[in-house]
């Protein structure tokens, strides 16, 4: 049944597996050297929790609006569109998801905006394993070192690590995690469909990543 | 790159299924692969012209995106296909970059310049379809199609007619409507009955064989052409058939594979006119195109062949 119902999915992809590396792998070539610039960006948000300054923060915020501003010209519009005309309309909400990291980031800097505490939260150990797991899995799985997904250069691995940022950040219940937590389901329906595993995972690992992590609101006495 | 595409799986399975079942002897069944001029062609109803019961789809296979080599390994695909008698290309704008591939290997010259451009329009916008139309014009390179069909009949209300006034104006050659997976039969039952239709596109195989019961008897009533797609049903037919050996009466017709048994099935049905399997693989392309030759099941061998297959699943 499990099969049958992969093989139904697999109906909504109309590209192959090795077209879906192949597009990470013109993306990655195409961009390298420039790429390297995301190496003191992925610094930041790494080590941004430690700093826990509110210009970090607001910096961090516009750093990953403008991934998503630059995955969704690159690869949205720029490679996937001419595959598979989904890609077109998924375009505005990366760019919605881009404008709200942007506001967020805005509103980072305002004073009288309180940092969210950061006790308890997983921080910058989170974004390392995150930023790792998915290159990893796609090596295990099968792609070559130039078919890995990185921040910026391929959504899925964009969207998983504004999750962990915004899980370090304690912002996990704002609006910001809608449309990652959807671009998710898809790559991992994608995923599923082409028989990649390491984007299958993208979405539960998505979930069980906030599940360990949510935090709920505490109660303050009036 | 190495060439492990969506039918990765299915290419594998076929692969040893040759060397499983025939020991690799496609090659001293069919010497040099390079085929006799002397295939039985299929008639379309409509006018009486001759064609090769296997032609090409492009479903997944020629939608490649931009990189050149893979590209280029395409045309090679499309190259040998012509070089072993096809004739018939099918693709439609919702097979993302396949028509814009297809009109890079036609740039590359490769294949005749009269062979049979199948495509579709598919879009619910009146105004969308005709622009669509005339960008499947340009993507082809192309001056006139052959086959230019409503695809999974959206929208069929406003181009049926506009594929008239082309097919009028000499720019098309033939109309038609598809669907696919076993959908809106009941529908295209309708259109078939009602619209002045060439060809219908649908899915048949050994698995599914929905049609036989109402559309096929019906295509060969009215006089429609019918153009199968899907006789693998995607591959899968391939993942269920895996480790079977090749039955006995496989030699009768002249099968040393399952996907001959398998185009051989669909293509002599009666009213069907060809199939359109999609592969980017040169090996399987020669084994598709084998099928056209040597015996076709007749009715009675043709019920074994669906026994066989309902015993195995």
């Amino acid at each position: 049944m499990f099969s049958d119902l992969l093989y139904q999915l697999a109906d909504y992809v109309p590209y192959s597996a090795d077209i879906w590396r192949s597009l990470i792998e013109t993306i990655n070539l195409d961009h390298w050297p420039e790429s390297l610039v995301l190496l003191p960006i992925l610094a930041l948000l790494i080590t941004a929790d430690r700093m826990s300054s509110r210009f970090v923060d607001a910096f961090s915020f516009i750093l990953l609006a403008l991934c998503w501003a630059f995955s969704a010209w690159v690869f949205l519009a720029q490679h996937y569109a001419p595959l598979y005309w989904v890609a077109e309309k998924i375009i505005p909400f990366f760019l919605i998801q881009a404008f709200l990291l942007l506001s967020f980031g805005a509103r980072c800097l305002k004073p009288d905006t309180e940092l969210v505490e950061r006790d308890g939260h997983p921080g910058g150990i989170l974004l390392l394993v995150v930023l790792l797991a998915l290159p990893a899995l796609q090596f295990v799985f099968g792609n070559s070192s130039a078919q890995l997904s990185w921040l910026a250069l391929s959504p899925d691995a964009t969207a998983i690590i504004t999750l962990a940022w915004l899980i370090t950040t304690g912002q996990i219940r704002s609006m910001l995690i809608l449309i990652p937590l959807a671009w998710l389901g898809l790559a991992s329906l994608n995923g599923l469909a082409l028989g990649l595993w390491a984007e299958a995972l993208l979405l539960p690992a998505a979930l069980v990543m906030i599940n360990l992590y949510w935090r709920p609101k505490p109660v303050t006495n009036p | 790159m190495s060439e492990h595409f969506h039918r990765t799986d299915i290419d594998m399975n076929r692969r040893d299924l040759i060397r499983y079942s025939t020991g690799g002897v496609l090659s001293a069944a069919l010497p040099g692969l390079g085929f006799a001029a002397d295939a039985p062609l299929a008639t379309i109803p409509s006018t009486g012209e001759k064609i090769p019961t296997i032609g090409l789809g492009t479903w997944i296979t020629f939608n490649v995106g931009n990189k050149e080599s893979i590209r280029v390994q395409r045309c090679e695909v499309l190259n040998r296909f012509f070089e072993l008698g096809g004739r018939m290309v099918d693709s439609s704008p919702m097979y993302g970059a396949a028509e814009d591939v297809l009109g890079f290997c036609e740039e590359r010259a490769a294949g005749p310049k009269d062979y049979l451009r199948t495509t579709k329009v598919w879009t619910s916008s009146n105004s969308e379809g005709r622009q669509q139309i005339e960008q499947s014009f340009d993507l082809w390179s192309a001056n006139q199609f052959a086959i230019y069909q409503v695809h999974n009949l959206v929208n069929w209300e406003h181009h049926l007619p506009y594929l008239h006034e082309l097919k009028a104006e000499g720019r098309i050659r033939y109309v038609g409507i598809t669907t696919s997976h076993g959908r809106r039969h009941r529908e295209m039952e309708e259109l078939m009955r009602s619209q002045d239709l060439d060809f219908v596109q649908l899915t048949y195989n050994l698995e599914d064989r929905e049609v036989e019961d109402r559309l096929l008897p019906l295509a060969a009533d009215r006089g429609i052409g019918v153009i199968v797609n899907r006789p693998f049903q995607r591959g899968a037919l391939f993942r269920k058939l895996n480790r079977q050996p090749l039955p006995d009466w496989a030699a009768d017709i002249d099968c040393t594979n399952m996907a001959q048994i398998m185009l051989k099935f669909v293509i002599s049905h009666p009213a069907v006119t060809c199939a359109i399997p999609a592969t980017s693989q040169l090996a399987h392309l020669e084994e598709d195109m084998a099928a056209r030759y040597g015996p076709m099941p007749d009715a009675a061998l043709r019920t074994e062949m669906t026994k066989w297959f309902d015993r195995i699943y």
